[in-house]
C-alpha cells in the first residue's frame, strides 16, 4: 500500500513537470504519511545528509573545471594538437578525442564538459566541413568523460551514498574506463563521420617553429589533470582537499598566466557553482529521506530480493543493474538516479560479493550514457543549445557514439579488471 | 437617440477606463513584486560567494598549515562542513528563481496552453507545500538544538547555526515560488519581452 502511495506521488509530480528533487521530496513525505512516521524527522535526516566534508568537493571541483574552462587552458594544447593533426585524415575527430579527455580530467560534470567542447571545436570541425549536428553529437558524447575521468561528482555521490568506498579508490579506477570510452568514441566518430572531411581542408605539415610556439602553453593545459589528480593520485591530499588545489590552480592560470578572468567572472562563475550545488543538495536532502523510508519499510531488501531472483550470478546482477540504470537513465537525471537506485541495489551486490568500486564505474559509465540517449539526454541538450542544432538532429547523430559506448559498457562489465587494475 | 448612444459610449469608455487602471494597477504590482524577486535573489547570490569564499579560505589554510607550518586548524575544515548546508539550500532556492532545477517538461508541455497554466500552478503549489513542511521540521530542529546547546565537535560553535539553513532556505524558496505564482497570471498577460516571457514561464 504505502509502495503504491509513493509511486504515485511521484509519477504523478513528475508528469505534471515538477522538479525531481521535489517529486522525490513530496513522494518521500506522502510515503512517511501511509507508514504513520513523524514527519519532524525530516529536518535532521536532510541536514545529516548535507553536513559531511566530503560534499565540499563537489562545488569545489565544479568551481575548478568552470574557471579552467573560463581561463582557455586547454586551447593552446588543442591547437599543438589541430596543428600537429593537420595533414592526418579525419585528424579534427583526433582533437576532439584528446580534448575530451583533457576536459574530462579537469570537470566533474557532463553537460558543462558537453558545453564547453562544442563551444570550442565547432568552428575548427565546421571550417573542415563537417556538419554541425556531427559537431555537437561528439561533444556530447565526450562529455560522458566528464562524468567518468575522474575528478567526477559522480564518484563522490556513489561515495556519499555506499559510505565504505574509497572515494581515491573510485577516482583512480575511472582513469582507465574513461580512456578505454574516449578510443571507442573517436573510433565510432571516425568511421561515422570522416566523408564529412574536406581534403582540400588540410593544410601542408606543420614547421618546428610553429611547435615550438605552443608547446609551453600546451604544457600547462597538459599537467591541469596531473595538478588535480596527483595529490590524490600520491596520497598527498584528500579528494576534499585536492579539489581546493584545483580550483587554487584554476585561479593562478586564469588570474596570473593567461589573465583570462577578472573579478567579475569569479563572482559569476561561484554563482553558477552555488546554484549548481543547490541542485544536487537537494536531491542530496529529498534523498536522504527516501532512502530513510527505504531502509525502515524494507523495500531495499524486497528489491535486491527480487534482482537476486532474477540474476545467478554476480555478473548477471552487474549487467541486470546496468540495464535498469540503461533504461532509467533515459527520463530521469544521473543525481537522482544514484540516489534512487543505489540504495535500492548496492545491498543485493554486496550479499554476491561484487566490488563495490567495480559496482560504482559500471554504474557511473550506464548512468553517463544516459546523458546521450534521448529523451532526456542532458549532454544533447548542452551540445545542440550551444553549436545551434535541433534536438532531433543530434540524437539521430549521436546514435553510433551511443552504440560505441554500450559496447564499452560490455567490455568493462566483462573485464573487471579494466576498473580495478589501477586500484591495487 | 444621438443621447442614448452618447450615454451608452461614456459608459463604455467608463468601463475600459477603469478595466485599463485595474491593469495598470495589477502591471504595478507584479512589476514590485518581480523586482523583489530579483532582489531576494541577488541577495542569495552574494550570500552564496560569500559562504563559498570562506570555504575557499579556510580548505587552504588547512592543507597550506600542513605543508608549511604544521598548526592545529581542525576548526577551520570545522568551519568549511558546517557552511555547506549553507551553500547547498541558499543555491537550491537560487536555482529555483533561475528555474535550474531539473524536471521532465516533456508531458506537460504537450497539452493546450490553459491546461498547461493550471497544472504548473498545481506543481507550484506542491513545491510550496513541500518547502512549508521544511520550514516547519527545520525550525523544529533549530530549536531543539538551541534548548539542548549542542555544538560541532571542533569548533564548538552551536549546532542550530549549520541547521538554520534549512528553514531560511525553504523559505526563501517559498518567496521565489510564492511571487511567481503571484505574477504569472499579469505576466503571462503581456509578456512581450524575452525576458518577462522567461519569467512568466516559470510563474505560470
Amino acid at each position: 500500500m504505502s509502495v503504491a502511495v509513493v509511486l504515485i506521488a511521484f509519477i504523478g509530480t513528475i508528469v505534471i513537470g515538477t522538479p525531481i528533487a521535489f517529486a522525490i521530496g513530496i513522494a518521500s513525505v506522502a510515503g512517511f504519511v501511509a507508514i504513520d512516521e513523524p514527519l519532524s524527522q525530516i529536518g535532521s535526516l536532510i541536514i545529516r545528509a548535507m553536513d559531511q566534508e566530503l560534499i565540499i568537493a563537489i562545488p569545489f571541483y565544479v568551481l575548478a573545471g568552470l574557471l579552467l574552462a573560463h581561463s582557455r587552458i586547454l586551447n593552446p594544447l588543442m591547437d599543438l594538437c589541430m596543428v600537429l593533426l593537420r595533414r592526418v585524415r579525419g585528424g579534427m575527430i583526433g582533437v576532439d578525442g584528446i580534448s575530451s579527455v583533457m576536459f574530462g580530467g579537469m570537470t566533474g560534470s557532463g553537460p558543462a564538459e558537453a558545453a564547453s567542447l562544442a563551444a570550442i571545436l565547432s568552428g575548427p570541425m565546421e571550417k573542415q566541413g563537417y556538419p554541425r549536428r556531427f559537431t555537437a553529437s561528439m561533444a556530447a558524447a565526450g562529455g560522458t568523460l566528464g562524468l567518468i575521468i575522474p575528478p567526477s561528482g559522480g564518484y563522490i555521490l556513489y561515495a556519499l551514498i555506499t559510505r565504505d568506498v574509497s572515494i581515491s579508490g573510485l577516482f583512480i579506477a575511472g582513469i582507465l574506463p574513461g580512456l578505454l570510452l574516449a578510443f571507442l568514441y573517436t573510433a565510432a566518430a571516425y568511421l561515422s563521420g570522416v566523408r564529412y572531411e574536406k581534403r582540400e581542408a588540410r593544410a601542408q605539415t606543420p614547421s618546428r617553429g610553429e611547435v615550438l610556439r605552443l608547446l609551453p602553453g600546451a604544457f600547462l593545459g597538459a599537467i591541469s589533470p596531473v595538478v588535480v589528480l596527483g595529490g590524490i593520485y600520491f596520497g598527498l591530499t584528500t579528494v576534499t582537499e585536492a579539489a581546493a588545489v584545483a580550483v587554487g590552480y584554476a585561479l593562478l592560470v586564469g588570474t596570473v598566466v593567461y589573465r583570462s578572468i577578472g573579478l567579475r567572472d569569479i563572482y559569476r562563475v561561484m554563482v553558477q557553482t552555488g546554484i549548481a550545488t543547490g541542485v544536487i543538495m537537494l536531491v542530496l536532502g529529498s534523498a536522504a529521506i527516501f532512502s530513510w523510508l527505504v531502509s525502515v519499510s524494507g523495500w531495499a531488501h524486497d528489491v535486491s530480493d527480487l534482482v537476486v531472483g532474477f540474476a545467478e550470478t554476480p555478473t548477471m546482477y552487474v549487467v541486470l543493474v546496468a540495464v535498469i540504470f540503461l533504461v532509467a537513465g533515459t527520463v530521469l537525471d544521473g543525481v537522482s538516479m544514484y540516489f534512487i537506485l543505489v540504495p535500492l541495489l548496492a545491498p543485493g551486490a554486496a550479499a554476491l560479493g561484487i566490488d563495490p568500486i567495480y559496482l560504482g564505474i559500471v554504474i557511473t559509465v550506464a548512468l553517463a550514457i544516459g546523458l546521450i540517449t534521448p529523451p532526456l539526454g542532458l549532454d544533447l541538450f548542452a551540445a545542440a543549445s550551444t553549436v545551434g542544432v535541433s534536438f532531433e538532429e543530434i540524437a539521430r547523430a549521436v546514435l553510433p557514439l551511443v552504440l560505441a559506448s554500450l559496447i564499452g559498457l560490455a567490455i568493462i562489465i566483462a573485464v573487471p579488471e579494466i576498473s580495478l587494475l589501477l586500484v591495487g | 437617440m444621438s443621447e442614448a448612444i452618447d450615454k451608452a459610449d461614456r459608459h463604455g469608455t467608463g468601463a475600459t477606463d477603469s478595466t485599463g487602471a485595474a491593469a495598470r494597477f495589477l502591471d504595478r504590482v507584479a512589476d514590485r513584486l518581480t523586482r523583489l524577486n530579483r532582489i531576494v535573489y541577488r541577495v542569495e547570490e552574494a550570500c552564496l560567494v560569500a559562504a563559498m569564499t570562506v570555504m575557499l579560505g579556510c580548505m587552504t589554510l588547512v592543507i597550506l598549515s600542513r605543508y608549511i607550518r604544521p598548526l592545529s586548524l581542525g576548526f577551520l575544515s570545522d568551519l568549511a562542513v558546517g557552511l555547506i548546508p549553507w551553500v547547498g539550500l541558499l543555491g537550491a532556492a537560487a536555482a529555483l528563481y533561475r528555474g535550474r532545477h531539473i524536471g521532465m517538461t516533456l508531458i506537460r508541455d504537450r497539452i493546450p496552453a490553459t491546461a498547461r497554466r493550471v497544472v504548473t500552478a498545481a506543481s507550484h503549489c506542491l513545491i510550496i507545500a513541500f518547502l512549508a513542511i521544511l520550514v516547519w521540521a527545520g525550525g523544529e530542529l533549530v530549536g531543539r538544538q538551541m534548548a539542548s546547546g549542542v555544538t560541532t565537535s571542533a569548533m564548538e560553535f552551536p549546532r542550530y547555526l549549520i541547521t538554520l539553513a534549512l528553514p531560511v532556505g525553504a523559505a526563501l524558496g517559498i518567496v521565489h515560488m510564492a511571487l511567481f505564482l503571484l505574477t504569472g497570471p499579469v505576466l503571462n498577460r503581456r509578456a512581450g519581452t524575452a525576458d518577462e516571457t522567461r519569467v512568466a514561464q516559470r510563474g505560470m
